[in-house]
């Protein structure tokens, strides 16, 4: 086999493993019925994988990382724009990761 | 069978422009894989099919060093479920709003998945924006900047220096945050939140750090289910 099939054959794979990540919980759910207790679990998804998200970037990261998530949290809740708030919170960190 | 959600051009240009902010993170991650796939000795060819079919940052970033072992496909198939897991969450969680959808829909919306794309289209959603055009939109714009921002780091390589001190290895997680702040609703959240940090806590200080996501949704989620009181 040369490099250029080996190649080839390895994205193939990786391609079928990330449609099966993307497809495979949707379909899964024909199966489950949406009581009104399913559906309060489905929808509390967003918020936690947001917080699985946040979290290890920040206990990984230290001083820059934890400003940066208050600034942006604080500029969200005060300018109530979202682009503003992740500039206050990449300007943040930038400036704190020169002097950390 | 429920009426369909509404799924428009307008929606999907709604979801494309709102999508800019973390599109910009997609096309950071994408110079920088872009550049380590290079470095690894890929064709410019091969990079770009593995980010066109792949799709996945962290789980491209994690197969790099693989590429040159011999033939390991069970080893890379898990590395990008792993690296993935998160996704099959997202997609449960997408089952009751997309119910109804042509499957032809439905598979487009699920192909272009991406973390931002679902966060910004949860939002809106709870802002009353029921279009699925917006999720479609926003994952579309996603996957057009990591696809072009590989070639172009493949291209560049070394020269785009590091993008840890100009801080924008945090856009995805400045994403969350505000998503967070601005969806923020105490009654229902405060327990998802707090049993999905403790899950995502526990499972990263064990060293487990790539199931942290899908771990946190699935903590999130078994909370929310349970502080439910049963009724509609």
């Amino acid at each position: 086999m040369t490099d250029a099939d080996k190649a080839t054959v390895i994205i193939a794979v990786m391609a079928l493993a990330a449609a099966f990540c993307r497809f495979s919980g949707f379909w899964l759910m024909r199966f489950v019925p949406i009581t009104p207790r399913v559906q309060a679990g489905l929808s509390a998804i967003p918020v936690a994988v947001m917080a699985g998200i946040m979290v290890p970037a920040v206990v990984r990261g230290g001083i820059p990382e934890t400003a940066g998530l208050v600034a942006t949290v604080a500029t969200a809740k005060l300018a109530g724009n979202d682009l503003l708030a992740i500039l206050a919170g990449l300007a943040c960190v930038a400036l704190l990761r020169q002097v950390v | 069978m429920q009426t369909p959600p509404p799924f428009s051009l307008a929606g999907l240009r709604r979801g494309a422009a709102l999508a800019l902010p973390f599109g910009a993170s997609s096309v950071v991650y994408g110079l920088a894989f872009g550049a380590l796939a290079a470095e690894a000795r890929l064709s410019l060819g091969e990079s770009l099919a593995m980010s066109a079919l792949v799709f996945s940052g962290t789980a491209q970033i994690a197969v790099l060093p693989l590429w040159h072992a011999s033939l390991a496909l069970a080893p890379i198939f898990a590395t990008v479920v792993v690296m993935n897991a998160r996704y099959i969450l997202m997609g449960a969680a997408l089952r009751p709003w997309l119910a109804g959808l042509s499957a032809g829909k439905t598979g487009l919306s699920l192909a272009f998945l991406v973390d931002g794309g679902f966060i910004l289209a949860s939002r809106r959603r709870s802002g009353g924006d029921h279009d699925v055009g917006v999720l479609l939109g926003a994952g579309l714009v996603s996957y057009t900047g990591w696809v072009l921002a590989t070639g172009v780091g493949y291209e560049l390589g070394r020269g785009i220096g590091d993008i840890r001190r100009l801080g924008l290895d945090f856009i995805l997680v400045a994403f969350c945050a505000s998503a967070v702040a601005m969806l923020w609703h105490p009654g229902r959240h405060v327990v998802p939140v707090a049993a999905a940090v403790v899950a995502a806590l526990v499972i990263d200080g064990l060293g487990g750090g790539n199931w942290a996501i899908a771990g946190a949704g699935i903590a999130g989620a078994v909370a929310g289910g349970l502080m439910h009181d049963g009724r509609g």
